[in-house]
């Protein structure tokens, strides 16, 4: 039996390259399983799989890495139900690591299976991010993505048809600078020989050699993380005398001299006022950013906040704020959503360097 | 209130059942689903008959096989949770950036 990772971010395509892929197998005779690691398959995925007889299992409560006994659970049942040819198994989003984490002890602990995995990136997002150099993520999420690539064996440029053909040639030049040491395939979801090919280089992955596993000092890795409260909050602020703007200027100054106040190391304090006017407060002193507000009987905020404290006195001091603009300001907040945690590192099951 | 749109990001939970009244996903009680509206995340024919809806709202939305190309017949019924502008980037490469962040096992926080 075979059995193909794929790591990828989110919206690298992986979902539709197993499909197009088990497509191909099923012509060519041969049984495919799918185990995601996602809640759901996102809306209607699941049903194209059960059409296109393609078996799968979900492992729910977590990643891979953190979940190994769960994921090699699935693929037991998988292969004592279905006796699937090939199995593949998509890891969530944010997944890294997988070569030490998932496939060494695969490889350890299912001699009789061919392992591989392959890495997926969305050209376009590629493109920007390497040949254009726009900042779309937090440096902790690139720092993911960095090391999602770096850790590919196979490298699939997915989705190469968004690209037009001069965005392609300065992609590719990048990528053979960054990543030359790696097998790069371009191929997109309706491109058969590209993913033929994709198969190709599975087949041809050597199943003796191993892979070197990621540089990842995980204490070194979490630990700036881990210091930092996320904080994220949406609020719709109402005013039937017209104070909901300046209400909302107020209640976004109030946090942040608070953070200050209590000496709370700050990340980042970001504010999307009205959905469009965004409002950013520096750790370094500078001047607190100044705007004129007309009168408005209605505003929405969104909170978005990095804090070197415990996510339950960041989750204080914002519900203080609300409290006290609610009084002087006669204003009314209600919170439409709320998500506040301290990210920690993984904790694999397993990691064999 | 803002209302789904084009190039807004739009978060939701659905159940998902077939012509039998089979439940086929839910998401209720687990991680919302977000995609951008106008992109190609989900089918076209589901989105349309999102336009217009605010947060808080609940449509029951009719997929046919004949029509829109789907393997069967699907009804769901979903509401939407939340909206937000979609960022200049999100807008280029049609999906939102940001994921859902859970804590999915001690000390390990996952995107979905």
């Amino acid at each position: 039996m075979q059995i193909h990772l794929l790591s990828g971010f989110l919206g690298s395509g992986k979902t539709m390259a197993i499909q197009a892929a088990s497509r191909l197998l099923i012509e060519n005779g041969m049984k495919t399983g799918v185990v995601t690691n996602d809640q759901g398959i996102r809306l209607v995925d699941a049903v194209f799989f059960n059409h296109l007889g393609i078996p799968g299992r979900q492992v729910t409560n977590g990643c891979f890495c953190c979940n190994y006994q769960d994921l090699d659970d699935q693929i037991q049942s998988l292969s004592e139900t279905e006796q699937p040819d090939v199995i593949f198994a998509e890891s969530v989003g944010s997944c890294t690591d997988i070569i030490a984490t998932v496939l060494k002890p695969l490889r350890r602990y299912r001699p009789q299976s061919r392992i591989t995995l392959t890495v997926f990136a969305d050209a376009l997002l590629l493109h920007m991010l390497l040949v254009d150099s726009i900042v779309l993520f937090d440096e902790s999420v690139r720092y993911i993505y960095d090391k999602q690539l770096e850790e590919a064996g196979i490298l699939i440029l997915n989705k190469v048809d968004l690209l037009k053909p001069d965005q392609l040639l300065a992609l590719r030049r990048e990528m053979h600078k960054k990543y030359g040491n790696k097998i790069l395939h371009e191929q997109h979801v309706a491109d058969k020989a590209g993913i033929a090919r994709w198969l190709q280089l599975l087949d041809q992955t050597d199943p003796v050699r191993v892979p070197p596993s990621l540089e990842i000092e995980y204490p070194v890795y979490g630990a700036g993380e881990a210091m930092l409260a996320w904080f994220d909050q949406e609020m719709e602020i109402d005013s039937p005398s017209g104070e909901a703007n300046r209400g909302a200027l107020k209640l976004m100054q109030d946090i942040y001299r608070k953070i200050k106040a209590r000496s709370y190391p700050l990340g980042h304090l970001k504010f999307l006022f009205n959905g469009e006017k965004k409002i950013s407060y520096a750790s370094t002193p500078a001047p607190e950013p100044e705007f004129e507000t007309g009168p408005a009987t209605s505003a929405t905020l969104l909170l978005n906040a990095r804090v070197q404290t415990e996510p339950g006195k960041l989750s204080q001091l914002v519900e203080e704020s609300i409290r006290e603009a609610e009084e002087k300001s006669g204003i009314r907040i209600r919170i439409r959503s709320v998500s506040s945690f301290r990210p920690g590192y993984p904790a694999p099951t397993h990691r064999m360097v | 209130m803002m209302q789904v749109g084009k190039n807004r990001i739009v978060t939701i939970r659905y159940i998902m059942r077939n012509s039998r009244g089979e439940v086929l996903e839910n998401t209720l009680d687990g991680l919302s689903a977000s995609y951008l509206h106008g992109g190609s995340g989900i089918l076209p024919s589901l989105q349309g008959q999102l336009e217009g809806l605010a947060p808080g709202e609940r449509k029951q939305v009719f997929l046919y096989r004949d029509r829109d190309a789907v393997p069967e017949d699907l009804n769901f019924d979903v509401w939407i949770e939340k909206i937000r502008e979609a960022t200049p980037g999100e807008q280029t490469l049609g999906y939102p950036l940001t994921g859902v962040a859970v804590e999915c096992a001690p000390g390990c926080t996952c995107y979905y």
